[in-house]
């Protein structure tokens, strides 16, 4: 811990100010001091943050306070990286196979993996996948993050396939922050989804649809989506 | 030393399902997502008027003068209609059969054989009528593994032979199958 940060450290206490203030400014100290960083979620959490939240700096009166007037603070803790990729899966009945009714999708998503990073609350609905991140950028130049979906082109089984605009998504407000992350349909290429602006938290929870307009051969088909949060 | 591992770690792109990036530079975070669509089997076979329940009835009315003279006779109801017939299957390739019902068409004690009734499709290369009682026809699968054919059955009686008078009858039934 540097002396200025000791010292304001020590001014914050006896100023009595809420301890929930202090634990941000000892995760400032852990997780290092990089003026920018990002976190994105999608689907399960890591393992290491089941039972932890997390803010960016900038947020609130005290993100004020802290990060924008003491410059200490920003960094609100910093996520883990990895867990298990989530599953979303439709079982088409076979009366139903390409007669064009929708099949709702669901994903293995389940407990905490379905409450947001950020506050800890109940978000999704069992089924959705919990879609959320941040970007830091303090004193930067740029507006913050773009975040993009790149989807493989295809669902396939063997040699068989089902085009993968088949499957497409809401993006809904669980109860948490604006839904700044559309709706769409997967295309195969690059799609740009939304935009996280510097020192603000985005999630949102998603439901994915199969459209069920195709006959293909019986099978198991699958596909990923890789989602990339990329601040320049 | 917490500065230095995230250095390292904001180099190596991640494919997780939660990730976070520090750095001074562009940072790029990664999550993946998989889907699964699973498609089960099935087999979608209409042969006559669509609905559950129904049967349609082919019915040779055969003029008195005309017995037995070997001019063959086709469907005399329903204004000689074609028979629609649909397949519509994800199984890969699909063998059709025709059973027809007892020892052939009967009035009584009177039986005609099931080789008085033949069939022509028009589709006969795609969809061709399988014979009654006859092996199974393999209707091949494009390399998609599905097939969605139709095709109008129509059926001849071969009036082939003098036969006692009456009325005789017998339900055929055709069955679609994976080989």
């Amino acid at each position: 811990m540097s002396r200025l940060a000791a010292t304001i450290l020590i001014l914050m206490l006896a100023a009595g100010l809420p301890s929930e203030a202090l634990g941000y400014q000892f995760e400032l100290i852990v997780g290092g001091n990089d003026s920018r960083a990002i976190h994105l979620r999608v689907g399960d959490r890591a393992p290491g943050d089941m039972t932890t939240n997390y803010t960016d700096g900038y947020e609130g009166l005290d993100g004020f306070i802290f990060c924008v007037l003491l410059r200490i603070n920003c960094a609100g803790g910093s996520p883990s990286t990895g867990g298990a990729v989530t599953l979303v899966s439709a079982n088409v009945p076979a009366n139903q196979v390409g007669t064009g009714a929708p099949i709702a999708m669901s994903s293995n998503s389940t407990g905490a993996h379905l409450d947001s990073s950020h506050d800890g609350v109940s978000r999704c609905s069992a089924g959705d996948v919990y879609i959320g991140g941040f970007t830091r950028n303090l004193g930067g130049s740029v507006a913050g993050a773009s975040l993009s979906v790149q989807a493989q082109p295809y669902l396939q089984n063997g040699a068989h396939t089902i085009p993968i605009s088949e499957i497409s998504w809401i993006a809904i407000n669980g109860g948490g922050e604006p839904v700044s992350i559309a709706s769409g349909t997967f295309n195969g290429s690059l799609q740009q989804i939304g935009f996280i602006p510097a020192n603000t938290w985005v999630e949102a929870c998603m439901r994915f649809t199969y459209a069920n307009t195709q006959v293909p051969a019986a099978g198991t088909y699958t596909a990923r989506a890789t989602y990339t949060l990329a601040l320049p | 030393m917490g500065v230095a591992a995230l250095g390292l770690t904001a180099m190596a792109p991640a494919f997780a399902e939660s990730d976070f990036q520090t750095g001074n530079g562009a940072l790029t975070a990664n999550a993946d997502l998989d889907f699964r669509v699973v498609i089960p089997q099935f087999i979608s076979f209409r042969v006559g008027t669509a609905g559950a329940g129904n049967v349609d009835l082919v019915e040779f009315s055969v003029n008195a003068a005309d017995v037995g003279n070997g001019v063959a006779v086709g469907r005399t109801n329903a204004g000689g209609a074609a028979i629609p017939v649909a397949l519509l299957s994800n199984v890969g390739n699909v063998n059709l059969s025709a059973t027809g019902s007892g020892a052939g068409l009967t009035d009584g004690v009177n039986t005609l054989p099931w080789s008085v009734i033949s069939g022509t499709s028009s589709d006969a290369a795609n969809f061709p009528v399988p014979g009654i009682g006859a092996a199974a026809t393999t209707l091949i699968a494009a390399g998609s593994g599905v097939i969605n054919r139709t095709a109008d059955w129509s059926f001849q009686y071969s009036n082939a032979s003098v036969v006692g008078a009456g009325t005789y009858e017998g339900t055929v039934t055709y069955t679609a199958a994976t080989p």
